[in-house]
């Protein structure tokens, strides 16, 4: 039994996530919008990859879209002065545009700028694309891009950097040989865009292949408590004439 | 999504309510009036859940791992068969509806919530679980199925922290209030009777079951000792 009790415990890990602000976007439903010039042909696929690694948690309501047809520029997206709300682009001057920051050892940078009331309303991902630059993000392997995508997209939903080695967002990404989640990243975004499918949301994690609009009575809520309610009322007293015969 | 839940609700209620009849024991006010053949009574004496009595209760200790082959806990990234286990405390009730089935109402609570290395984030499990259980024929095993409410709460202690951000360092908000989630799950598993009043229970829980991204399957286990009946 002792042996069993180690085994256990020894699994037991911990989170440390941290925030840009103290919210995240008002609309849990966020598109991003790509300006592709620069960037490498597949950078459009690897955001939506790196998309849905984000969306794949199932205690969020985060839904991340993407639109490929911005004219932003660096600048624009950085000071907050473009037309779209949440825009990625490439900067092949990114050493320029970020002074303070070394072009061979960032591959891009993320972030996002909150209202008066403090939800997040800005959102931005530049990724670096300075030729001759160790951090040339489209020289990256497939693997290391999306890391480093999702990363800057984490940014720009308000997360900040981890101390948990494990997760996506912490500060070095050079050691991940995978793609993946790990529960801090997790406990970010339910911190951040938790569903509550006692109140609003769609019971189940809702349905990703068919969006239908929500019926006008009763409410999804309440009709699928009472369908289950019915449920366990048939069982029950299926099973007690059962019983009696 | 409603049409699905309840589609599939249903198929669960054909399942259930139609199953081909067995010998029953009835039972009133907690006392058997009426026995079953000796056959049956023979097998469900020694291994069943259900000894007899209409009402059981239950204490004991759970391992759950809050999904499968989704999330990593290493550096490399590789994901995890299971994810990091945490140890919620059980405490359950058991109504019997005859000397085979019974409808349970189980809860999972993590009373210790899993603390972060810096000590800034905390994360409790809650799950109430609603089951019907039915014992597989002259064995100690029950299958089970229900629905269950996840409720998760993350919670941090406020204030900031100096990180490393590329090559300088920052300051970023450690969050300072409670986040808590709410989530309706399938759960299938069994139950196995190690002695009359202890058993074995483990779940598969299904959460997001209708999404194709966020599917997601996590692990319950445990120890139920039944501390009561009425």
């Amino acid at each position: 039994m002792k042996i069993i009790l180690f085994i256990l415990f020894i699994h037991t890990t911990a989170s440390a996530f941290t925030l840009i602000y103290s919210n995240g976007w008002e609309d849990p439903t966020l598109t991003f919008h790509l300006n592709p010039a620069g960037c490498r042909p597949e950078t459009a696929t690897l955001i939506q990859e790196s998309m849905d690694l984000w969306n794949s948690i199932p205690n969020s309501e985060l839904k991340l879209l993407l639109r490929t047809l911005s004219t932003a520029t660096p600048a624009q997206a950085v000071s907050g002065t473009a037309s779209e709300s949440a825009v990625i682009v490439c900067d092949p001057a990114f050493g320029t545009t970020f002074p303070g920051v070394d072009p061979d050892g960032a591959i891009g940078v993320g972030g996002a700028y909150p209202n008066s009331a403090g939800r997040l309303t800005l959102g931005f991902v530049v990724l670096n694309v300075e030729s001759g630059t160790i951090a040339n993000f489209n020289n990256l392997n497939t693997t290391l891009a999306k890391v480093a995508l999702a990363h800057e997209i984490g940014h720009a939903l308000g997360i900040g950097h981890s101390t948990d080695t494990a997760a996506l967002m912490n500060y070095s990404t050079g050691s991940k040989q995978n793609f993946s989640l790990a529960e801090d990243d997790v406990n970010a975004i339910n911190y951040l865009y938790g569903r509550d499918e006692l109140s609003s949301d769609e019971a189940f994690g809702g349905c990703a292949r068919v969006h239908t609009l929500p019926p006008s009575f009763p409410t999804h809520r309440l009709l699928i408590v009472s369908f289950l309610l019915l449920l366990v009322l048939t069982l029950w007293s299926r099973l007690r004439n059962l019983n009696r015969t | 999504m409603e049409f699905r839940v309840i589609l599939h609700s249903l198929l669960l209620l054909v399942v259930l309510v139609f199953a081909k009849p067995v010998p029953a024991v009835e039972i009133s006010g907690g006392k058997p009036v009426s026995s079953a053949p000796a056959e049956t009574s023979q097998s469900t004496a020694n291994f069943s859940s259900f000894s007899g009595s209409r009402h059981l209760f239950y204490a004991g200790l759970s391992a759950f791992s809050r999904s499968i082959l989704k999330t990593t806990s290493v550096s490399s990234a590789k994901k995890d068969f299971i994810a990091p286990l945490q140890y919620p405390l059980l405490l359950g009730y058991s109504y019997g509806l005859n000397a085979n089935a019974r409808l349970l109402f189980f809860t999972d609570y993590t009373l210790l919530p899993k603390k972060g290395p810096d000590g800034n984030i905390f994360e409790t499990h809650l799950l109430l679980r609603f089951q019907f259980a039915k014992q597989l024929k002259k064995s100690g095993y029950e299958w089970k199925t229900g629905i269950l409410l996840h409720h998760t709460r993350i919670e941090g202690k406020g204030g900031t922290v100096t990180l490393n951000n590329g090559g300088s360092v920052a300051d970023f908000e450690i969050p300072n209030s409670k986040a808590s989630m709410n989530n309706l799950a399938l759960e299938f598993g069994i139950n196995y009777s190690l002695t009359p009043k202890l058993s074995w229970q483990s779940s598969l829980i299904s959460e997001a079951p209708f999404h194709y991204q966020k599917r997601n399957f996590a692990l319950l286990t445990g120890l139920a000792y039944q501390i009561g009946s009425n």
